[in-house]
Protein backbone atom coordinates (compact mmCIF):
# COMPACT_ATOMS: atom_id res chain seq x y z
CA UNK A 1 0.00 0.00 0.00
CA UNK A 2 3.27 2.58 0.05
CA UNK A 3 2.23 2.89 -3.41
CA UNK A 4 -1.07 4.54 -2.47
CA UNK A 5 0.76 7.90 -1.58
CA UNK A 6 2.68 8.21 -5.31
CA UNK A 7 -0.38 7.53 -7.01
CA UNK A 8 -2.38 10.16 -5.32
CA UNK A 9 0.02 12.72 -5.86
CA UNK A 10 0.10 11.87 -9.59
CA UNK A 11 -3.49 11.98 -9.61
CA UNK A 12 -3.71 15.37 -8.23
CA UNK A 13 -0.95 16.19 -10.75
CA UNK A 14 -2.52 15.27 -13.57
CA UNK A 15 -6.12 16.68 -12.29
CA UNK A 16 -4.16 19.81 -11.96
CA UNK A 17 -2.70 19.79 -15.60
CA UNK A 18 -6.01 18.77 -17.33
CA UNK A 19 -7.62 21.81 -15.22
CA UNK A 20 -4.88 24.27 -16.31
CA UNK A 21 -5.24 23.11 -19.71
CA UNK A 22 -9.20 23.46 -19.87
CA UNK A 23 -8.92 27.12 -18.36
CA UNK A 24 -6.51 27.79 -21.10
CA UNK A 25 -8.53 26.52 -24.03
CA UNK A 26 -11.51 28.59 -22.36
CA UNK A 27 -9.51 31.67 -21.95
CA UNK A 28 -8.40 30.93 -25.61
CA UNK A 29 -11.76 29.75 -27.22
CA UNK A 30 -13.18 33.23 -25.76
CA UNK A 31 -10.36 35.52 -27.27
CA UNK A 32 -11.35 33.79 -30.47
CA UNK A 33 -15.25 34.64 -29.70
CA UNK A 34 -13.99 38.20 -29.49
CA UNK A 35 -11.87 38.24 -32.44
CA UNK A 36 -14.84 36.89 -34.16
CA UNK A 37 -17.35 39.90 -33.07
CA UNK A 38 -14.25 42.78 -33.79
CA UNK A 39 -13.64 41.50 -37.18
CA UNK A 40 -17.77 41.42 -37.79
CA UNK A 41 -17.83 44.91 -36.21
CA UNK A 42 -15.51 46.29 -38.43
CA UNK A 43 -16.65 44.34 -41.22
CA UNK A 44 -20.02 46.00 -40.63
CA UNK A 45 -18.77 49.47 -40.03
CA UNK A 46 -16.71 49.05 -43.47
CA UNK A 47 -19.71 47.95 -45.09
CA UNK A 48 -22.27 50.72 -43.39
CA UNK A 49 -19.45 53.33 -44.74
CA UNK A 50 -19.50 51.92 -48.04
CA UNK A 51 -23.03 51.96 -48.43
CA UNK A 52 -23.53 55.31 -47.12
CA UNK A 53 -20.96 56.56 -49.51
CA UNK A 54 -22.71 55.11 -52.49
CA UNK A 55 -26.24 56.23 -51.28
CA UNK A 56 -25.42 59.69 -50.32
CA UNK A 57 -24.69 60.91 -53.79
CA UNK A 58 -28.06 60.00 -55.79
CA UNK A 59 -30.16 60.81 -52.92
CA UNK A 60 -28.25 64.39 -52.74
CA UNK A 61 -28.93 65.15 -56.49
CA UNK A 62 -32.41 63.72 -56.09
CA UNK A 63 -33.22 66.23 -53.10
CA UNK A 64 -32.32 68.71 -55.80
CA UNK A 65 -33.92 67.67 -58.90
CA UNK A 66 -36.89 67.56 -56.43
CA UNK A 67 -36.48 70.98 -55.64
CA UNK A 68 -36.14 72.24 -59.42
CA UNK A 69 -39.50 70.25 -60.04
CA UNK A 70 -40.94 71.96 -56.68
CA UNK A 71 -39.92 75.34 -58.18
CA UNK A 72 -41.08 75.16 -62.51
CA UNK A 73 -44.73 75.76 -62.77
CA UNK A 74 -45.89 72.03 -61.56
CA UNK A 75 -49.26 71.22 -61.28
CA UNK A 76 -51.21 70.40 -58.25
CA UNK A 77 -51.09 66.67 -58.58
CA UNK A 78 -47.41 67.03 -59.95
CA UNK A 79 -46.58 68.83 -56.53
CA UNK A 80 -48.60 65.82 -54.80
CA UNK A 81 -46.03 63.25 -56.58
CA UNK A 82 -43.08 65.57 -55.61
CA UNK A 83 -44.16 65.38 -52.56
CA UNK A 84 -44.48 61.59 -52.16
CA UNK A 85 -41.29 61.16 -53.64
CA UNK A 86 -39.57 63.89 -51.16
CA UNK A 87 -40.82 61.32 -48.35
CA UNK A 88 -39.67 58.74 -49.46
CA UNK A 89 -36.41 60.13 -49.81
CA UNK A 90 -36.53 61.80 -46.18
CA UNK A 91 -37.51 57.94 -45.55
CA UNK A 92 -33.99 56.40 -47.16
CA UNK A 93 -31.88 59.76 -45.61
CA UNK A 94 -33.29 58.73 -41.97
CA UNK A 95 -32.34 55.29 -42.37
CA UNK A 96 -28.55 56.27 -43.75
CA UNK A 97 -28.38 58.75 -40.37
CA UNK A 98 -29.19 55.89 -38.36
CA UNK A 99 -26.83 53.46 -39.94
CA UNK A 100 -24.11 56.03 -39.29
CA UNK A 101 -25.03 56.21 -35.68
CA UNK A 102 -24.60 52.50 -34.74
CA UNK A 103 -20.93 53.29 -37.24
CA UNK A 104 -20.31 55.81 -34.83
CA UNK A 105 -21.56 54.59 -31.41
CA UNK A 106 -18.89 51.79 -31.59
CA UNK A 107 -15.93 54.85 -31.70
CA UNK A 108 -17.71 57.78 -30.30
CA UNK A 109 -16.06 59.12 -26.80
CA UNK A 110 -18.33 58.44 -24.13
CA UNK A 111 -19.18 61.21 -21.53
CA UNK A 112 -19.46 59.28 -18.44
CA UNK A 113 -21.55 61.39 -15.64
CA UNK A 114 -23.74 60.05 -12.71
CA UNK A 115 -27.54 59.96 -14.80
CA UNK A 116 -30.42 60.96 -12.32
CA UNK A 117 -32.72 58.44 -13.20
CA UNK A 118 -35.91 60.09 -12.69
CA UNK A 119 -34.87 63.28 -14.45
CA UNK A 120 -33.61 61.45 -17.22
CA UNK A 121 -37.09 59.35 -17.19
CA UNK A 122 -39.20 62.64 -17.29
CA UNK A 123 -37.13 64.24 -19.89
CA UNK A 124 -37.84 61.02 -22.14
CA UNK A 125 -41.43 60.74 -21.04
CA UNK A 126 -42.06 64.71 -22.06
CA UNK A 127 -40.44 63.93 -25.48
CA UNK A 128 -42.38 60.69 -25.75
CA UNK A 129 -45.92 63.13 -25.31
CA UNK A 130 -44.37 65.48 -27.52
CA UNK A 131 -43.91 62.54 -30.66
CA UNK A 132 -47.12 60.97 -29.56
CA UNK A 133 -49.79 63.84 -28.82
CA UNK A 134 -52.58 61.71 -30.08
CA UNK A 135 -52.12 58.24 -27.89
CA UNK A 136 -53.35 58.02 -24.78
CA UNK A 137 -50.10 57.03 -22.81
CA UNK A 138 -50.34 56.00 -19.11
CA UNK A 139 -46.76 55.34 -17.22
CA UNK A 140 -46.51 53.59 -14.10
CA UNK A 141 -43.53 53.81 -11.64
CA UNK A 142 -42.09 51.81 -9.43
CA UNK A 143 -38.79 52.35 -8.31
CA UNK A 144 -37.25 54.45 -4.90
CA UNK A 145 -36.11 57.87 -5.40
CA UNK A 146 -32.40 58.89 -6.18
CA UNK A 147 -31.46 56.30 -8.18
CA UNK A 148 -28.99 56.94 -10.55
CA UNK A 149 -26.82 55.29 -13.33
CA UNK A 150 -23.59 56.10 -15.32
CA UNK A 151 -22.94 56.94 -18.54
CA UNK A 152 -23.48 58.49 -21.69
CA UNK A 153 -26.73 60.98 -20.71
CA UNK A 154 -27.65 61.40 -24.40
CA UNK A 155 -26.88 58.12 -24.84
CA UNK A 156 -28.76 56.81 -22.02
CA UNK A 157 -31.49 58.96 -23.14
CA UNK A 158 -31.41 57.47 -26.55
CA UNK A 159 -31.55 54.01 -25.37
CA UNK A 160 -34.50 54.54 -23.09
CA UNK A 161 -36.52 56.88 -25.55
CA UNK A 162 -36.04 54.02 -28.17
CA UNK A 163 -37.69 51.49 -25.78
CA UNK A 164 -39.97 53.21 -24.87
CA UNK A 165 -41.09 54.94 -28.60
CA UNK A 166 -41.09 51.16 -29.32
CA UNK A 167 -43.87 50.03 -26.96
CA UNK A 168 -46.05 52.51 -28.26
CA UNK A 169 -45.70 51.89 -31.79
CA UNK A 170 -46.52 48.37 -31.03
CA UNK A 171 -49.29 48.63 -28.65
CA UNK A 172 -53.02 49.20 -28.54
CA UNK A 173 -54.27 52.61 -28.76
CA UNK A 174 -54.45 52.61 -25.03
CA UNK A 175 -50.77 52.40 -24.13
CA UNK A 176 -49.85 50.80 -20.79
CA UNK A 177 -46.45 50.98 -20.13
CA UNK A 178 -44.45 50.20 -16.47
CA UNK A 179 -40.73 51.01 -15.23
CA UNK A 180 -39.56 49.31 -12.60
CA UNK A 181 -35.74 49.09 -11.06
CA UNK A 182 -33.90 46.28 -9.63
CA UNK A 183 -30.44 47.19 -7.77
CA UNK A 184 -28.31 44.25 -8.47
CA UNK A 185 -25.65 42.59 -5.75
CA UNK A 186 -23.15 43.45 -8.47
CA UNK A 187 -24.13 47.30 -7.98
CA UNK A 188 -25.58 47.77 -11.42
CA UNK A 189 -29.31 48.93 -11.74
CA UNK A 190 -31.80 47.04 -13.73
CA UNK A 191 -34.02 48.92 -15.41
CA UNK A 192 -37.21 46.73 -16.78
CA UNK A 193 -40.30 48.45 -19.41
CA UNK A 194 -43.02 46.20 -19.44
CA UNK A 195 -45.85 46.85 -22.23
CA UNK A 196 -49.32 45.83 -23.24
CA UNK A 197 -48.30 45.51 -26.84
CA UNK A 198 -48.36 43.17 -29.45
CA UNK A 199 -45.42 40.71 -27.87
CA UNK A 200 -43.06 39.42 -30.25
CA UNK A 201 -42.87 35.72 -31.09
CA UNK A 202 -40.46 33.38 -29.72
CA UNK A 203 -38.73 32.25 -33.28
CA UNK A 204 -38.45 35.99 -33.53
CA UNK A 205 -36.30 37.08 -30.15
CA UNK A 206 -33.05 35.86 -31.37
CA UNK A 207 -33.55 38.10 -34.25
CA UNK A 208 -34.57 41.21 -32.34
CA UNK A 209 -31.33 42.85 -31.91
CA UNK A 210 -30.16 42.59 -35.66
CA UNK A 211 -29.31 45.11 -37.65
CA UNK A 212 -32.73 46.07 -39.85
CA UNK A 213 -34.80 42.95 -38.73
CA UNK A 214 -38.73 43.53 -38.56
CA UNK A 215 -40.70 41.32 -37.84
CA UNK A 216 -43.38 40.33 -40.24
CA UNK A 217 -46.27 41.24 -38.08
CA UNK A 218 -45.11 45.02 -37.53
CA UNK A 219 -44.56 45.33 -41.47
CA UNK A 220 -47.17 47.83 -41.61
CA UNK A 221 -45.70 49.93 -38.73
CA UNK A 222 -43.37 52.52 -40.07
CA UNK A 223 -39.59 51.85 -38.42
CA UNK A 224 -36.32 51.59 -40.10
CA UNK A 225 -35.32 48.21 -38.15
CA UNK A 226 -32.30 50.12 -36.66
CA UNK A 227 -34.01 51.19 -32.93
CA UNK A 228 -33.10 47.82 -31.20
CA UNK A 229 -29.76 47.67 -32.59
CA UNK A 230 -28.58 51.23 -31.48
CA UNK A 231 -29.90 50.41 -28.41
CA UNK A 232 -27.69 47.28 -27.86
CA UNK A 233 -24.71 49.09 -29.32
CA UNK A 234 -25.18 51.80 -26.87
CA UNK A 235 -26.08 48.91 -24.09
CA UNK A 236 -22.73 47.17 -24.93
CA UNK A 237 -20.69 50.31 -25.14
CA UNK A 238 -21.43 50.95 -21.51
CA UNK A 239 -20.54 47.65 -20.24
CA UNK A 240 -24.14 46.82 -19.69
CA UNK A 241 -26.78 43.91 -20.76
CA UNK A 242 -30.38 44.04 -22.67
CA UNK A 243 -33.00 41.08 -22.35
CA UNK A 244 -36.48 40.30 -23.64
CA UNK A 245 -38.58 38.59 -22.61
CA UNK A 246 -42.55 37.85 -24.21
CA UNK A 247 -45.40 35.58 -24.28
CA UNK A 248 -45.81 36.12 -28.03
CA UNK A 249 -49.34 37.40 -27.42
CA UNK A 250 -49.80 40.11 -25.35
CA UNK A 251 -46.88 42.27 -23.86
CA UNK A 252 -42.63 42.60 -24.19
CA UNK A 253 -40.33 43.20 -21.40
CA UNK A 254 -37.26 44.73 -21.95
CA UNK A 255 -34.52 44.08 -18.91
CA UNK A 256 -32.34 47.07 -19.09
CA UNK A 257 -29.08 46.44 -16.72
CA UNK A 258 -26.71 49.38 -16.71
CA UNK A 259 -23.93 50.71 -14.21
CA UNK A 260 -23.93 52.89 -11.06
CA UNK A 261 -20.79 53.94 -10.38
CA UNK A 262 -17.25 54.41 -12.61
CA UNK A 263 -16.04 50.54 -13.79
CA UNK B 1 -20.26 94.65 -50.99
CA UNK B 2 -21.08 92.19 -54.08
CA UNK B 3 -23.28 94.01 -56.23
CA UNK B 4 -23.71 91.24 -59.29
CA UNK B 5 -24.67 87.80 -57.80
CA UNK B 6 -21.68 85.82 -56.22
CA UNK B 7 -20.11 83.45 -58.11
CA UNK B 8 -20.00 79.62 -57.07
CA UNK B 9 -17.63 76.99 -58.16
CA UNK B 10 -19.25 73.67 -57.30
CA UNK B 11 -16.64 70.73 -57.80
CA UNK B 12 -17.37 67.56 -57.61
CA UNK B 13 -17.35 64.08 -59.45
CA UNK B 14 -21.24 63.40 -59.37
CA UNK B 15 -22.34 64.30 -62.40
CA UNK B 16 -26.02 64.26 -61.35
CA UNK B 17 -25.25 66.32 -58.51
CA UNK B 18 -24.19 68.80 -60.55
CA UNK B 19 -26.73 68.65 -63.31
CA UNK B 20 -29.30 69.23 -60.37
CA UNK B 21 -27.18 71.37 -57.96
CA UNK B 22 -26.49 73.73 -60.90
CA UNK B 23 -29.93 75.09 -61.98
CA UNK B 24 -31.40 75.10 -58.32
CA UNK B 25 -28.65 77.59 -57.08
CA UNK B 26 -29.48 79.66 -60.12
CA UNK B 27 -32.60 79.82 -59.28
CA UNK B 28 -31.89 80.81 -55.97
CA UNK B 29 -29.44 83.62 -57.80
CA UNK B 30 -26.21 82.54 -57.57
CA UNK B 31 -23.68 82.42 -60.61
CA UNK B 32 -22.53 78.67 -60.98
CA UNK B 33 -19.36 76.55 -62.30
CA UNK B 34 -18.00 73.64 -62.11
CA UNK B 35 -15.21 71.48 -61.68
CA UNK B 36 -15.33 67.51 -62.23
CA UNK B 37 -12.32 66.52 -59.95
CA UNK B 38 -9.58 68.16 -57.45
CA UNK B 39 -7.14 69.42 -60.28
CA UNK B 40 -9.81 70.87 -62.72
CA UNK B 41 -11.35 72.62 -59.57
CA UNK B 42 -7.91 74.58 -58.62
CA UNK B 43 -7.64 75.81 -62.05
CA UNK B 44 -10.60 77.27 -62.77
CA UNK B 45 -10.39 78.56 -58.95
CA UNK B 46 -7.55 80.77 -60.65
CA UNK B 47 -9.51 81.36 -63.99
CA UNK B 48 -12.58 82.57 -62.24
CA UNK B 49 -12.28 83.62 -58.88
CA UNK B 50 -15.35 82.51 -57.04
CA UNK B 51 -16.55 84.29 -54.30
CA UNK B 52 -17.78 80.69 -52.69
CA UNK B 53 -16.64 77.08 -53.60
CA UNK B 54 -18.74 73.99 -52.59
CA UNK B 55 -16.15 71.05 -52.47
CA UNK B 56 -16.66 67.44 -52.32
CA UNK B 57 -14.30 65.36 -50.58
CA UNK B 58 -14.09 62.18 -51.90
CA UNK B 59 -12.95 62.42 -55.76
CA UNK B 60 -10.47 60.87 -57.68
CA UNK B 61 -7.07 61.68 -58.43
CA UNK B 62 -7.24 64.76 -56.01
CA UNK B 63 -9.49 64.61 -53.46
CA UNK B 64 -10.99 67.65 -51.73
CA UNK B 65 -8.90 67.97 -48.58
CA UNK B 66 -5.88 68.56 -50.60
CA UNK B 67 -7.76 70.71 -52.70
CA UNK B 68 -8.10 72.47 -49.70
CA UNK B 69 -4.60 72.65 -48.19
CA UNK B 70 -3.13 73.46 -51.57
CA UNK B 71 -5.96 76.86 -51.40
CA UNK B 72 -4.30 77.23 -47.83
CA UNK B 73 -1.09 76.52 -48.23
CA UNK B 74 -1.04 79.24 -51.38
CA UNK B 75 -2.30 81.86 -48.98
CA UNK B 76 -5.89 81.50 -50.74
CA UNK B 77 -8.66 81.75 -48.23
CA UNK B 78 -11.57 81.71 -50.12
CA UNK B 79 -14.43 80.65 -48.72
CA UNK B 80 -15.00 76.68 -48.45
CA UNK B 81 -17.98 74.31 -48.14
CA UNK B 82 -17.13 71.17 -47.25
CA UNK B 83 -19.97 68.76 -48.91
CA UNK B 84 -19.43 65.29 -47.89
CA UNK B 85 -19.97 62.76 -45.36
CA UNK B 86 -17.57 64.08 -42.47
CA UNK B 87 -17.14 60.97 -40.40
CA UNK B 88 -16.09 60.96 -36.74
CA UNK B 89 -15.75 63.91 -34.31
CA UNK B 90 -11.92 64.26 -35.25
CA UNK B 91 -12.46 64.11 -38.48
CA UNK B 92 -14.80 67.08 -38.28
CA UNK B 93 -12.87 69.11 -36.16
CA UNK B 94 -9.98 67.79 -38.52
CA UNK B 95 -12.04 69.49 -41.69
CA UNK B 96 -12.16 72.77 -40.04
CA UNK B 97 -8.51 73.40 -38.95
CA UNK B 98 -7.50 72.30 -42.14
CA UNK B 99 -9.11 75.84 -43.17
CA UNK B 100 -12.62 74.79 -44.20
CA UNK B 101 -15.31 77.41 -43.55
CA UNK B 102 -17.73 75.24 -42.77
CA UNK B 103 -19.23 71.52 -43.52
CA UNK B 104 -22.45 69.79 -45.09
CA UNK B 105 -23.02 66.12 -44.54
CA UNK B 106 -24.25 64.57 -47.65
CA UNK B 107 -27.69 64.09 -48.25
CA UNK B 108 -28.62 67.43 -47.16
CA UNK B 109 -31.51 69.92 -47.87
CA UNK B 110 -31.12 72.27 -50.80
CA UNK B 111 -32.96 75.18 -48.45
CA UNK B 112 -29.89 74.12 -46.08
CA UNK B 113 -26.83 74.55 -48.25
CA UNK B 114 -28.55 77.79 -49.14
CA UNK B 115 -28.66 78.97 -45.78
CA UNK B 116 -25.17 77.91 -44.90
CA UNK B 117 -23.54 79.64 -48.10
CA UNK B 118 -25.13 82.97 -46.90
CA UNK B 119 -23.99 82.67 -43.68
CA UNK B 120 -19.98 81.88 -44.94
CA UNK B 121 -20.46 85.13 -47.34
CA UNK B 122 -21.44 87.07 -44.86
CA UNK B 123 -18.50 86.36 -42.56
CA UNK B 124 -15.78 86.10 -45.74
CA UNK B 125 -13.79 88.83 -45.00
CA UNK B 126 -11.20 89.07 -48.01
CA UNK B 127 -8.48 90.74 -45.93
CA UNK B 128 -8.71 87.94 -43.35
CA UNK B 129 -8.05 84.57 -43.29
CA UNK B 130 -11.21 82.27 -41.11
CA UNK B 131 -11.41 82.13 -37.62
CA UNK B 132 -11.62 78.26 -38.57
CA UNK B 133 -7.67 78.21 -39.56
CA UNK B 134 -7.16 79.59 -36.05
CA UNK B 135 -4.90 77.86 -33.69
CA UNK B 136 -6.56 80.51 -30.62
CA UNK B 137 -9.13 82.81 -30.30
CA UNK B 138 -9.62 85.15 -27.88
CA UNK B 139 -13.53 86.89 -27.04
CA UNK B 140 -14.38 88.74 -24.23
CA UNK B 141 -12.57 87.09 -21.72
CA UNK B 142 -12.03 83.59 -23.19
CA UNK B 143 -9.23 82.47 -25.06
CA UNK B 144 -9.98 79.21 -26.79
CA UNK B 145 -6.51 76.94 -27.73
CA UNK B 146 -7.99 75.10 -30.24
CA UNK B 147 -5.02 72.56 -31.01
CA UNK B 148 -4.56 71.91 -27.06
CA UNK B 149 -8.42 72.26 -26.95
CA UNK B 150 -8.01 74.13 -23.64
CA UNK B 151 -10.15 77.05 -22.52
CA UNK B 152 -9.43 79.61 -20.51
CA UNK B 153 -11.50 82.19 -18.92
CA UNK B 154 -10.44 85.20 -16.81
CA UNK B 155 -6.82 83.18 -17.15
CA UNK B 156 -8.28 80.58 -15.05
CA UNK B 157 -7.97 77.50 -17.25
CA UNK B 158 -11.95 75.70 -17.35
CA UNK B 159 -12.07 72.05 -17.05
CA UNK B 160 -14.24 70.93 -20.51
CA UNK B 161 -15.44 68.12 -21.45
CA UNK B 162 -14.36 67.32 -25.11
CA UNK B 163 -17.81 67.71 -26.79
CA UNK B 164 -18.47 71.11 -24.40
CA UNK B 165 -14.75 72.34 -26.53
CA UNK B 166 -16.08 71.34 -29.26
CA UNK B 167 -19.73 73.22 -29.10
CA UNK B 168 -17.60 76.54 -27.81
CA UNK B 169 -15.34 76.00 -30.56
CA UNK B 170 -18.37 75.74 -33.01
CA UNK B 171 -19.72 78.92 -32.07
CA UNK B 172 -16.89 80.97 -31.47
CA UNK B 173 -15.75 80.31 -34.97
CA UNK B 174 -19.27 81.51 -36.17
CA UNK B 175 -19.81 84.39 -34.09
CA UNK B 176 -23.42 86.37 -34.41
CA UNK B 177 -24.63 83.92 -36.70
CA UNK B 178 -27.45 82.09 -35.44
CA UNK B 179 -26.70 78.21 -34.94
CA UNK B 180 -29.68 76.01 -34.65
CA UNK B 181 -29.84 72.70 -32.01
CA UNK B 182 -29.65 70.81 -34.99
CA UNK B 183 -26.62 71.62 -36.37
CA UNK B 184 -25.12 71.80 -33.21
CA UNK B 185 -25.80 68.36 -32.48
CA UNK B 186 -24.61 67.71 -35.45
CA UNK B 187 -21.67 69.27 -35.01
CA UNK B 188 -21.17 67.47 -31.54
CA UNK B 189 -22.33 63.28 -32.56
CA UNK B 190 -22.33 64.05 -35.61
CA UNK B 191 -26.03 63.17 -36.27
CA UNK B 192 -28.93 65.10 -35.63
CA UNK B 193 -32.34 64.23 -34.63
CA UNK B 194 -35.09 65.53 -32.24
CA UNK B 195 -34.65 63.23 -29.41
CA UNK B 196 -31.53 64.87 -29.10
CA UNK B 197 -32.20 68.36 -29.58
CA UNK B 198 -32.86 68.55 -25.25
CA UNK B 199 -29.63 68.27 -24.79
CA UNK B 200 -27.65 70.49 -26.69
CA UNK B 201 -29.64 73.21 -24.27
CA UNK B 202 -28.45 70.63 -21.48
CA UNK B 203 -24.74 71.08 -22.62
CA UNK B 204 -25.29 75.16 -23.57
CA UNK B 205 -26.51 75.57 -20.32
CA UNK B 206 -23.24 73.98 -18.52
CA UNK B 207 -21.10 76.08 -21.04
CA UNK B 208 -22.60 79.13 -19.74
CA UNK B 209 -22.15 77.84 -15.98
CA UNK B 210 -19.15 77.09 -16.47
CA UNK B 211 -18.17 80.59 -18.20
CA UNK B 212 -19.18 82.41 -15.01
CA UNK B 213 -22.63 83.45 -16.67
CA UNK B 214 -26.13 84.43 -14.44
CA UNK B 215 -29.22 82.35 -15.35
CA UNK B 216 -30.26 86.04 -16.71
CA UNK B 217 -27.25 87.69 -18.28
CA UNK B 218 -25.66 85.28 -20.64
CA UNK B 219 -23.06 87.28 -22.08
CA UNK B 220 -21.14 84.91 -24.11
CA UNK B 221 -24.03 82.95 -25.74
CA UNK B 222 -27.58 84.13 -26.69
CA UNK B 223 -30.66 81.99 -27.27
CA UNK B 224 -32.36 82.98 -29.88
CA UNK B 225 -36.28 82.20 -29.12
CA UNK B 226 -37.37 79.36 -31.60
CA UNK B 227 -34.10 79.31 -33.50
CA UNK B 228 -30.90 78.30 -31.99
CA UNK B 229 -28.16 80.49 -30.89
CA UNK B 230 -25.60 82.40 -31.05
CA UNK B 231 -22.10 83.38 -29.75
CA UNK B 232 -21.96 87.34 -28.65
CA UNK B 233 -19.40 89.50 -29.67
CA UNK B 234 -16.50 90.08 -31.57
CA UNK B 235 -13.56 86.94 -31.34
CA UNK B 236 -10.03 87.52 -32.53
CA UNK B 237 -7.39 85.47 -33.82
CA UNK B 238 -4.46 85.21 -31.20
CA UNK B 239 -2.35 82.91 -32.85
Amino acid sequence: MNWLPGLLILLMLFIGQAALIWIWLRARYKAELNELALTHQEDMQRFVRRFDHELKNPITAIRFALANLAGSAASPEQQITIQSIDEQVSRISDLLTNLRKLTELNRVALETIEVDLHALLNEIIDLIGEKHPDRQISVSREFTADQALYGDRYLLLLVIYNLLDNAIKFSPKACQISLQTRDNPNGSLSLIIQDNGIGIQASEIEHIWEELYRSQSVQHIPGSGLGLALVKAIVERHNGTATITSDGHEGTTVELTLPTRPS
Amino acid sequence: MMNNPPTILIIDDDQAIIQNMVPFLERTGFRVEAAFDGQAGLTKIQQIQPDLILLDVIMPHMNGREVLRRLRHSDNWLPVILLTQVGDATERAMALEEGADDYLNKPFEPQELVARMHAVLRRYNPNKPPLNAAQKLASHDIILDRTARRVLHQNHEVNLTPKAITLLDYLMTHPEEVISRERLLEVIWGWADPVGIRTVDTRVAELRRLLGDSPEIHRYIETVAGEGYRFVGKVEILA
